[in-house]
């Protein structure tokens, strides 16, 4: 059964059109595709953002967008400055970054903030593709993006893998001396590694481990800060409220 | 064969394979990442949370690349993006908009553009966000990202008759909060 038997189209007003519209065209940036690919050890190829979406036949997105009413909603909303009700403030997300860098455990432990995700638009040396036609932020999200390293390629994932879990088997253990040399050697063959968060985690839990827990609330309570959306939560609340 | 010819063979195997994973990994991505963060964006996290909740997904993918049926990709990954989203819009934040969103430049177009179609997707968020996650998520797919009843079906794996139904309801809903908004605007006008 077609879907124009299924679901009978209807013509969507100007403000409907356009606000279909406004977030079909929604992208991420190029710097968020460049880091998703380094985490994942593929190459940076060719980042150009792919084509958007298709409206489907019958869909609300393809009727105006046929008639080119598109031009007209947007102007709607451009005479109605400020009438989306009272434009509150924003709570601006602290920039993540999926590998903080963390000295080796003999210096003073702290979790510095990841200085790449501060700064606006890091150059993405690796990168020809022209910039994302994403509005707004994408630019300014640089995170752990960036220049491509050296040496990283299609085993190191496997490899960082190898590592965390080894790490991870170590804290298991009990075995917090093992974990954190296992951790050492982590952040110095990845220093932007795909499992930066995993690695930070397993090192506070180390550090707890190893029963200096003042240190490890305080990197926790840091950790949550930096990462208040992580799949850790959980495990970062329990150490950072000792 | 000897030992090290077994090996060498081995190695040999072992390396073609890491590489046919590493092809399906990009092909994954190439292929479905925009869409698993345009899907992140419309069930409710900021810019920021779909993008590290992107990057998360994938990554799963990538631990489980074995696991995954060839031809499956897009269902795991939007399995995947469902659980991770549904798990983090339960800690998140509370988003709300930036008093200052009219200065920001852009090089995209006219700033009032930016403004507008920023003021839009924050509108479409608040919208969305009043529906139900059943509605919503159909509603996404085949209304934003243009797919038939049959491939929504599909990958929300409910009958194609379900998901019809779904979008009946969430157009309607959809249409009915629009329409409120239109009003309160124009009795904005009448009163300014």
């Amino acid at each position: 059964m077609s879907d124009l038997k299924l679901v009978p189209p209807h013509e969507p007003t100007e403000l409907e059109q356009c606000l279909l519209e406004a977030v079909a065209k929604e992208a991420p940036s190029a710097a968020q595709r460049l880091r998703v690919r380094q985490a994942l050890g593929l190459p940076s190829g060719s980042i150009a953002p792919p084509p958007a979406p298709v409206a489907a036949p019958g869909g609300m997105l393809t009727k105006l967008a046929a008639a080119g009413l598109a031009a007209g909603a947007l102007a709607l909303l451009l005479v109605l400055p400020g009438r989306l009700g009272k434009a509150p403030s924003r709570v601006v997300e602290p920039s993540v970054s999926a590998a903080a860098p963390m000295p080796a455990p003999s210096a003073p432990l702290l979790l510095e903030p990841p200085v790449v995700a501060e700064k606006a638009a890091a150059p993405v040396a690796a990168s020809k593709a022209p910039a994302s036609p994403s509005v707004k932020k994408g630019a300014a999200r640089v995170t752990s993006g960036g220049a491509e390293q050296p040496g990283v390629g299609r085993g190191d994932l496997s490899e960082q893998l190898r590592l965390i879990e080894s790490a991870r088997a170590a804290v298991a253990t009990r075995n917090a001396d093992g974990a954190l040399a296992t951790l050492s050697t982590y952040r110095q063959r990845f220093p932007r590694g795909a499992f930066g968060q995993e690695a930070s985690v397993l090192q506070i839990q180390a550090i707890d481990l190893q029963g200096d827990h003042a240190r490890a609330a305080a990197q926790a309570r840091t950790f949550l800060a930096r990462h208040p959306n992580s799949p850790h939560v959980g495990v970062m609340q329990r150490i950072a409220g000792r | 064969m000897s030992a090290t010819l077994e090996l060498v063979v081995s190695n040999s195997t072992q390396r073609i394979r890491a590489e046919a994973s590493m092809d399906r990994l990009e092909r994954m991505f190439n292929e479905h990442h925009d869409f698993i963060w345009r899907l992140l964006r419309r069930l409710g996290l900021s810019s920021g949370s779909a993008d590290d909740a992107a990057q998360h997904v994938f990554l799963v993918a990538a631990e489980r690349l074995d696991d995954i049926r060839a031809g499956s990709e897009r269902s795991f990954l939007f399995g995947t993006a469902l659980r991770i989203a549904r798990s983090q819009s339960r800690n998140a934040r509370r988003w709300v908009l930036e008093e200052d969103m009219d200065v920001r430049r852009s090089d995209a177009g006219r700033p009032e553009e930016l403004v507008d179609q920023q003021r839009a997707i924050a509108l479409m968020g608040r919208i969305l966000a009043g529906m139900a996650l059943d509605l919503r998520t159909v509603f996404v797919l085949s209304e934003i990202e243009g797919m038939t009843m049959p491939e929504v079906a599909a990958l929300v794996d409910i009958p194609v008759g379900t998901a019809a139904s779904r979008l009946r309801r969430a157009r309607e809903a959809f249409r009915a909060e629009v329409a409120r908004v239109e009003v309160q605007w124009k009795a904005g006008i009448k009163t300014s």
